[in-house]
């Protein structure tokens, strides 16, 4: 379990849509713009967790507000913070969940940071589908 | 003995080198006349395409459209795209138009995920303009008058260089 303390090494993961991923694999900058009303992007801890526990926390954290999570940009923390923003974890180190906080008030400098972030996550690895998920019986 | 003597009515031959308009400036003017006709549809062509692509799903237009409370695209902001669309050179290639989370209708010239420019719009009348050429970061609010900023055009064109 992740301490409280985030490690610049850390890597954090945010997970993908349908849209959010280009038919090369670059993640989409739009999955990287935080929302106009808190500028917080959401990300998640996936420090020591095997592959299928990270496509497991998306189906349990993500799913149920965005749909079929189909991909991942996992970007390691030094990136963010280079460019000048923070990882902010919930008080809560289980639930795995930080926010990417320290957005500029400048939309322009918003997008920008953005496509920054989008180009450090890339290329996005793709979540397999099991025979069972995609044809329950 | 002439023509005139003979025939007491005039006539106007129209096709001698001493008339006003000769054979090759009738040839020319046909061609000039043809081309119009092809230039005229080339542009209405162009014009479908570019209402084509600025045509949203109805689901960009409701908040919450990616599940994360993203903001509407007005309908203000697509009429924003479509005129600056329409007032750009036919020399460069169509953007993508890509719905962005915060409310802003995205024009995207893509090359890879270092070299790439946007410009957003809103329906404010700003332009919100970002992006990528190598290790440049540009950013930065522009307006539209008459014609496109000739910096975004040239930073569109860095994409392609």
């Amino acid at each position: 379990m992740p301490g409280k303390d985030i490690h610049p090494s850390e890597f954090v993961s945010r997970y993908l849509i349908k849209d959010n991923i280009r038919s090369d694999g670059v993640v989409r900058h739009g999955a990287f713009l935080p929302s106009s009303s808190n500028l917080e992007l959401s990300v998640f801890r996936i420090f020591n967790l095997s592959n299928e526990e990270i496509w497991a926390l998306a189906v349990e954290k993500v799913e149920p507000a965005r749909g079929k999570v189909i991909g991942r940009g996992d970007i390691r923390v030094s990136g963010i913070i280079e460019n000048s923003l923070r990882v902010a974890p919930d008080e809560d180190p289980e639930s795995r969940h930080a926010g990417i906080v320290g957005w500029p008030d400048d939309r322009n400098h918003r997008a920008t940071l953005a496509k920054v972030l989008a180009a450090l996550a890339s290329p996005a690895k793709m979540r397999e589908f099991s025979t069972e998920q995609t044809h329950p019986s | 003995m002439s023509l005139a003597t003979v025939n007491p009515l005039p006539v106007y031959d129209l096709f001698s080198s001493s008339s006003k308009f000769s054979q090759r400036d009738l040839n020319e003017s046909d061609e000039k006349e043809a081309r119009r006709w092809e230039d005229l549809a080339s542009e209405q062509k162009r014009l479908e395409k570019i209402d084509a692509i600025v045509t949203l799903p109805q689901q960009y237009r409701e908040k919450n459209w990616d599940g994360l409370e993203a903001e509407p695209i007005p309908a203000a902001a697509i009429q924003e795209a479509r005129i600056f669309l329409r007032k750009l050179p036919s020399s460069i290639p169509m953007p993508e138009v890509i719905p962005e989370p915060d409310g802003y209708l995205g024009l995207e010239w893509y090359a890879n995920k270092w070299l790439l420019y946007v410009v957003s719009f809103n329906g404010t009348g700003v332009l919100s303009c970002s992006g990528l050429i190598g290790s440049e970061r540009i950013y930065g609010p522009r307006y539209m008058d008459e014609r496109i900023p000739a910096e975004i055009l040239r930073n569109i064109a860095k994409v392609f260089l």
